[in-house]
């Protein structure tokens, strides 16, 4: 549907559109994750008017031309075929449906599968367009040389009488998550590495233990200095670098360490990766100096993240779309300040369970299965691009 | 005057430079606008001046400034984690190019000293710290880059083609920045001093500090912590290069990917040249925004493509216009190349519309100035005055870049467009999807011939007819 948004309009088809932004010496960037659509663009002040004007034309009046439609459904359909030869965006794709499962809407790659993109009609973005754009579950974010008048005055003039339907809330189904305990492994015949993520279910982002649990992925794999990366980077060499991240939704998330290997040491790595979680509650707990390092990071990097309108306005469309309030702009450091060794340790605790934690590797099949065998992995389960399972 | 534009003041970046005895060239740019300081190294040495049989060591080198330093053991990235450098945000990073590795930081304002004293240590004394298990650690993390970025990567060998096929033998681009296994491997610790005390020297580097900070206390801390950097030999510098292809060269190479993918390489203008611009400005007219040429006819109106991109890219001694073209399933190279082909001698013929180049000045100049937004990072502030204080002698060139993109005319975009993209001389390279679906392995061994194969016998197609009752 976004792709499509910007193709035609009551007053400008697609072409005009692309060439009137240029003039004003923009484009438009849309982004679409789990749970919301952003579109923006940003420009010199002298032209935000005339850039105003057309950006409230795409997104008040878009006709989706039958055309356009098809030509960016082909498009799309390229592109996520492009996706699935890349290893490191296959596995990215990949894990939250091992988390949630195949029917839970988190588990759904945002930008769908291969197979199913032919099956979606202009009809079904039309009817997403009708039920989800509107004004009341819609901000515009203003961010740069511009005051709160001179921006609702610009917002009344484009978007005071736009009208629209509002969403009714999604109800998701319970996670089912795959079966723990398996490695599940998509072959690529002759890669010289193996992508490897380990994936844990996680809480929603409004959860207490957030700023705890964000100083745990920090220690464990979030920090250059962490865990992780020290362990197979700087001490063992086996990767270019491992990071996690966690992914917090507003009913649930999921946590994640992901890296490229190289294939003779996938075993080895999957090994690494498992005694370093069950460290985290086992032999080495996190200790106060670990944590302190962590919060110092976090604390004395923070100022860094706004330095362009850009992101200041994705930081701002973030906190709202999740519900959340502005100042957690302004509290944030605070509250990674006063988060306690006991809160980090109980947040480990909750979230950083062993027993179920998903493996999942996209690699040389053949040389891969004696080394995860080898160290005691299994069984294992095959899966094809879009993460079904296959027989072996 | 060419647009609408050409009225605006030119955006400032003030800076003040100062050259230290022992030749370090000290850059200082104050921006207020939050509470951090970005502090900027450029050493004039990349890729370019590497010896045969030890491809990759400047990229390595750069690994191993990482590693720690004799008053900071332990590696680097300890200490300007704790000092507030913000990996996650792109904060702090080493690159390589073939002209030049950069290191760069950026801390809140009150840790300016303390970064200062780190990143002079590492320059002072990093041979006496490193150990021969940091060497060979570092050793195997590059050749897993390599792997991850160039090896297991959807067209991932595209820039090492590039380097093979555009440049002759002994060029100093005609190899990879990452190197090759082999030469990675039989590099030393004995080498790492040699480039040390050839290259890390406060002759060979600028430095730029840029943001909240107080510059005749930077200037003292500067003085003091690099002050007494020993001078290093002078160095000869590689003079301009373009490659010359006599000929049109085609390329052809399978591999894991669903979709082919044309790349149409010219050789270009280096770094500052006034064609640079130009080309920039053709470029852009080509494939910046669907309602540009090429998008708008490969993408939009034939729909042969999904995706078309042009880059002009200037290195210091040479540069490559490309002409990148995703076909969509079932489109032929051939053709996709021939409608680019097209286009350029159109544009050679009968230059730019006054129109597409005036949208392409705006859009530049957005581009321009928001760049202007960061004091550190690629294409901020600090790094744009290295730039050109490295390679032009003058951190503040931007200004007659700035003009240069001002004055261009139709009539310069043609003239450039026929100068160097009117020609045969030129690379084809052509990525196809190989249907064993299967990664090529990294090296191959060509001295292993294969047998022949036994013989099949050859299915003839089947022919079947009908007739109608017209007796067609």
């Amino acid at each position: 549907m976004l792709a499509t948004l910007d193709k035609g309009t009551a007053r400008r088809n697609a072409l005009d559109i692309s060439e009137s932004m240029a003039r004003n010496g923009t484009a438009l960037y849309g982004s679409t994750f789990q749970e919301s659509v952003s579109l923006g663009f940003d420009t010199l002040t002298r032209h935000l008017p005339a850039a105003l004007d057309l950006f409230a034309d795409v997104v008040r009046n878009p006709l989706f031309p039958d055309d356009e439609f098809e030509r960016e459904r082909n498009r799309h359909s390229d592109n996520l075929s492009q996706g699935e030869s890349n290893p490191q965006a296959l596995t990215a794709r990949l894990a939250p449906r091992l988390i949630f499962g195949t029917e839970h809407p988190y588990g759904l790659p945002v930008h769908g599968f291969f197979s199913t993109i032919s099956g979606i009609g202009r009809p079904d973005i039309v009817h997403v367009y009708d039920h989800c754009w509107g004004p009341s579950q819609s901000a515009i974010v203003f961010a740069g040389d511009v005051t709160l008048n001179r921006a609702m005055e610009l917002a009344h003039l484009y978007f005071g009488d736009w009208t629209g339907e509002s969403l009714a809330e999604v109800a998701l189904p319970f996670a089912v998550p795959a079966a723990s305990g398996c490695v599940y492994l998509i072959n690529r015949p002759n890669a010289p590495q193996t992508v490897v993520a380990q994936a844990l279910p996680a809480p929603p982002r409004k959860t207490n233990d957030y700023y705890a649990l964000r100083l745990v992925d920090s220690i464990y794999g979030g920090d250059f200095q962490s865990r992780l990366n020290r362990n197979l980077r700087e001490e063992k060499g086996f990767t270019y670098g491992i990071s996690s991240m966690l992914a917090l939704m507003d009913k649930a998330g999921y946590w994640k360490a992901q890296t490229a290997i190289q294939t003779d040491r996938t075993g080895d790595t999957l090994y690494e990766l498992r005694a370093e979680l069950e460290a985290l509650t086992g032999e080495r707990p996190i200790t106060e100096s670990e944590l302190e390092e962590a919060r110092i990071n976090r604390v004395r990097g923070y100022a860094q993240q706004f330095e362009t309108i850009r992101r200041l306005a994705g930081i701002v469309g973030g906190l709202w779309s999740g519900g959340l309030p502005m100042s957690d702009i302004r509290d944030a450091v605070d509250r990674i300040e006063r988060t306690t060794l006991e809160e980090v340790h109980a947040a480990a605790a909750r979230y950083a369970r062993p027993e179920q934690a998903i493996y999942l590797l996209v690699g040389d099949r053949d040389r891969i299965l004696p080394q995860i065998e080898a160290r005691g992995f299994g069984p294992v389960v095959m899966l094809d691009q879009e993460g079904r399972g296959k027989e072996v | 005057m060419t647009s609408d534009n050409a009225g605006e003041a030119i955006p400032q970046i003030a800076f003040e430079k100062i050259v230290l005895p022992n030749g370090l060239e000290l850059i200082l740019h104050v921006d207020r606008k939050l509470p951090v300081v970005h502090v900027n190294h450029w050493f004039h040495v990349g890729s370019k001046n590497e010896k045969p049989g030890r491809t990759g060591f400047a990229h390595l080198f750069e690994h191993l400034m990482f590693e720690g330093s004799q008053h900071a053991p332990g590696g680097y990235f300890k200490y300007v984690e704790q000092a507030g450098g913000n990996l996650r945000e792109g904060g702090v990073n080493g690159t390589t190019s073939y002209d030049r590795t950069n290191y760069f930081a950026t801390v809140p304002s009150g840790n300016l000293e303390y970064l200062l004293w780190l990143e002079s240590d590492r320059i002072a004394t990093l041979p006496e710290a490193l150990t021969p298990e940091n060497f060979e650690n570092q050793r195997d993390v590059v050749r897993n880059e390599r792997r991850q970025m160039l090896e297991n990567q959807p067209y991932g060998r595209l820039l090492s083609l590039i380097n093979e096929h555009l440049y002759p033998t002994g060029h100093p681009y005609s190899w990879p920045v990452i190197g090759s296994h082999e030469d990675l491997e039989a590099a030393t610790i004995e080498d790492v001093t040699q480039f040390f005390r050839t290259y890390y020297t406060p002759n060979n580097l600028s430095l730029t500090i840029a943001g909240d900070f107080d510059p005749d206390r930077a200037r003292q801390w500067v003085e003091q912590y690099y002050g007494d950097l020993p001078i290093g030999p002078l160095l000869e510098r590689r003079v301009r290069w373009i490659p010359d292809l006599v000929e049109e060269k085609i390329v052809e190479t399978p591999d894991t990917v669903p979709q082919a993918r044309a790349h149409l390489i010219y050789p270009a203008p280096s770094r500052f040249e006034e064609d640079e611009y130009s080309l920039d400005v053709v470029a852009s007219i080509l494939a910046d925004g669907l309602s540009s040429r090429l998008k708008k006819q490969l993408v939009y109106d034939r729909r042969i493509c999904t995706e078309v991109s042009v880059f002009n890219i200037a290195h210091e001694i040479a540069g490559m216009f490309v002409v990148v073209a995703t076909l969509r399933p079932g489109g032929s190279l051939p053709d996709v190349e021939g409608l680019v082909t097209e286009e350029l001698s159109r544009l050679a013929v009968h230059g730019p519309t006054r129109s597409e180049v005036e949208r392409v000045q705006t859009l530049w100049e957005y581009r321009f100035i928001s760049g202007f937004e960061r004091i550190g990072g690629f294409g901020g502030k600090a790094d744009r005055l290295n730039e050109a204080n490295v390679f032009k002698g003058d951190p503040g060139y931007y200004r007659q870049e700035f003009e240069c993109f001002r004055k261009m005319t139709a009539q310069t975009v043609q003239t450039a467009t026929e100068q160097w993209l009117d020609t045969c001389s030129r690379l084809l390279l052509r990525f196809y999807p190989d249907t064993q679906k299967s990664v090529a392995p990294a090296t191959l061994d060509r001295t292993q011939i294969p047998v022949l194969g036994r013989d099949t016998r050859f299915e003839t197609p089947s022919v079947q007819m009908g007739r109608l009752d017209n007796g067609l």
